[in-house]
């Protein structure tokens, strides 16, 4: 039976894909999205983000979108006097998202302030919508393959170095599709009960992930701790013991990313400086994310 | 407040800084290190809960209950299938004590959904028959110390529960074709209990006309690996598949699956001489294309070979009168052979 089996997991011929995932939400997976994709870029790689949080943040923070921050603009190729458009078997009214991308199969990336970044934003209501539309029609298969299938596509082979993921903090097809895509895996956590536990669910996605897959497995780039505070003597007890267990020690990430406000100010929609990367060397935060993201870049590109 | 009656000063009362439950990190360190280490594999047993469990809506099997069924634990007075719901949940109810009592020696198949749900691919009745006994089984030990499991009817259960009670399912961790998913539940089933001959007939109908349009032939071999025949048994079953398309075949081939004709006039019908299946038919069937009474009757038993005798010869014709009074009328098999043919000629003339 086997052999009756569809074997469809496309190899890319050198595009990373790096998935950020927690189930559990808050734990600064859309901050350190951010932050990788800053860092990415200024190490001269193309890079194309993609968010299919329908909270919007990580497409707010280098698309602009529209009013209520869940819609995003009109895509700068898009000319309405253009006949193409209305022949498009189904015309977005002007803008592309990752809603369009599950839909059609097809979305035309935004460029963005770096020249070597591009992106596929979110869409609020249209992804809510068609999850909802997944679910009733259990097509949570077809969606799981999509993603993967659409990225080994020669486009963006050629087009781009490294794919980065933000994830939604929930399990749906759409989480799962990301990990089916991916090549590396990164997984954020605080320093407390609840997030901790929550690896566990990821992990089992990861697992069964690497269930299906023969070679190119799901890699695990590492643990970081998120929001770490080295005030607190119970969160300081908790790196302790994740540092001191036989399977997660290695896996840690270091430095940790401590709870510092420049991280958020930094990652805001309207941040000046435009960047973390672009404030002042001195800047603790500058320093520390530095530093991890240079670890998570190298693993990725080892 | 102390004893001067000052209230205590904040801070007595040190704690130590707890961290992560112990068990949690390592329940987060087993998965990871599954995880990293998951070779890749078809299937895995996994304990479900059984509220992640998504039934099969087009299984093989013909069944009526449906959850709200089990839910219940009765069937309602107004029910349209009441007669075959009832027969379907006193199935149920055996299967349940008999989980109850051994657990579940097979568990059902299923492939992965993402996230946690499952989707059945067979194992309908067994994980309907632990929804039952969860809701409706009672277990107690009586005098003897013997475990009885005591039906008692919860028309109103606690569904959370369903999230809480897990059972072991065979899990895929891909979908299947379509056609392995219909193939796999239908080894499932011929693997513990017997499907109706109409149920094999009709997936075997599906699964021919499926090999038909990949331009492949049915062969023998997928009979005796799916349903479990022998291969002299294959072989008759290929005749039908080979005829399937013969106007009266087809005919007799519906009738078989509603259970209005027997398998056995079936291959014979498939076997006879394409010329001959008109006549055949019409002898069996009558110029209707089949019993307007589906309900069989049986004629009862004597051993007055007389009385048959007077009885069929009473009512022929002359024309074949001489072909019945030849017969040999003191042999009861022979008898029992006129009487049918008698029978036959009787519901061509009168029927």
């Amino acid at each position: 039976m086997a052999a009756e089996q569809i074997t469809t997991i496309p190899d890319y011929a050198k595009l990373k894909v790096l998935t950020i995932g927690n189930h559990k939400g808050g734990v600064a997976k859309t901050t350190l999205s951010k932050l990788l994709t800053e860092y990415s870029v200024r190490k001269g790689k193309r890079v194309l983000g993609i968010d299919i949080d329908p909270q919007c943040n990580f497409s707010a923070r280098f698309v602009q979108m529209t009013e209520d921050g869940g819609t995003p603009p009109f895509h700068p190729n898009f000319d309405p006097k253009d006949p193409t458009w209305d022949e498009l078997p189904y015309a977005p009214p002007g803008y592309w998202s990752i809603a369009e991308f599950f839909r059609l199969g097809y979305a035309e990336p935004y460029p963005t302030d770096h020249p070597t970044l591009s992106f596929i934003p979110s869409h609020k209501r249209e992804l809510t919508s068609f999850l909802e539309q997944v679910e009733r029609n259990s097509i949570q298969e077809a969606v799981v393959e999509h993603m993967r299938a659409m990225l080994s596509m020669e486009y963006y082979q050629d087009e781009f170095d490294l794919v980065i993921i933000d994830t939604p903090p929930q399990t749906s097809a759409l989480t799962a599709s990301a990990a089916r895509a991916a090549t590396h895996l990164l997984i954020p956590t605080e320093m407390q009960e609840d997030s901790v536990a929550g690896m566990a669910d990821m992990a089992q996605l990861w697992q069964a992930e690497n269930q299906v897959r023969d070679t190119n497995k799901l890699q695990l780039i590492g643990i970081l701790a998120t929001k770490y505070d080295p005030q607190s003597a119970a969160q300081r007890k908790t790196m302790e013991q994740l540092i001191q267990n036989e399977v997660l020690g290695d896996k840690l990430i270091n430095p940790p990313m401590r709870y510092l406000q420049t991280y958020a100010n930094s990652s805001s929609t309207f941040a000046n400086p435009r960047s973390l990367f672009e404030m002042h060397e001195n800047t603790p935060a500058r320093n520390e994310a530095e530093q991890f993201c240079k670890v998570i870049f190298e693993r990725i590109f080892q | 407040m102390t004893e001067e009656g000052l209230p205590r000063k904040p801070g007595l009362l040190k704690r130590n800084a707890v961290g992560v439950q112990p068990g949690t990190i390592s329940k987060v360190a087993a998965q990871i290190a599954a995880a990293e280490n998951a070779k890749q594999q078809e299937y895995e047993l996994r304990q479900v809960p059984l509220a992640d469990i998504q039934l099969w809506e087009d299984q093989p099997r013909t069944f009526h209950l449906t959850l709200s069924d089990i839910y219940r634990g009765y069937i309602q007075e107004d029910d349209p299938y009441r007669m075959n719901k009832t027969e379907e949940l006193e199935g149920i109810i055996t299967l349940a004590m008999s989980l109850k009592e051994f657990g579940l020696l097979n568990p059902p198949i299923a492939f992965a959904l993402p996230g946690k749900h499952v989707q059945l691919m067979g194992g309908q009745r067994r994980t309907m028959a632990a929804i039952f006994g969860l809701f409706h089984l009672e277990t107690i030990i009586d005098e003897q110390e013997n475990r009885v499991h005591e039906l008692t009817i919860n028309p109103e259960p606690d569904l959370t529960l369903l999230h809480v009670e897990r059972i072991t399912v065979k899990v895929f961790l891909r979908k299947p074709q379509a056609q392995t998913v219909e193939r796999l539940g239908i080894i499932d089933n011929v693997q513990r209990d017997d499907l109706s001959i109409g149920d094999k007939l009709r997936w075997l109908i599906k699964f021919s006309a499926h090999q038909e349009e990949k331009g492949r032939a049915v062969r023998w071999r997928d009979l005796v690996d799916t349903l479990g025949l022998s291969r002299s048994q294959a072989y008759e079953w290929m005749n039908v598949v080979q005829t399937r398309n013969d106007e009266y075949v087809r005919q007799v081939i519906q009738f078989v699956i509603e259970g209005n004709a027997s398998f056995a006039k079936l291959l014979e019908l498939a076997k006879a001489d394409s010329h001959q299946r008109a006549h055949q038919f019409r002898q069996w069937f009558g110029e209707r294309g089949g019993r307007g009474n589906t309900a069989k009757v049986s004629l009862g038993h004597t051993t007055n070979l007389n009385a048959l005798k007077s009885l069929v010869l009473a009512n022929v014709d002359d024309d074949h009168l001489e072909e019945f009074k030849a017969l040999n009328w003191d042999d009861p098999k022979s008898v029992k052979k006129a009487f049918a043919t008698f029978l036959d000629y009787w519901i061509e003339k009168n029927g």
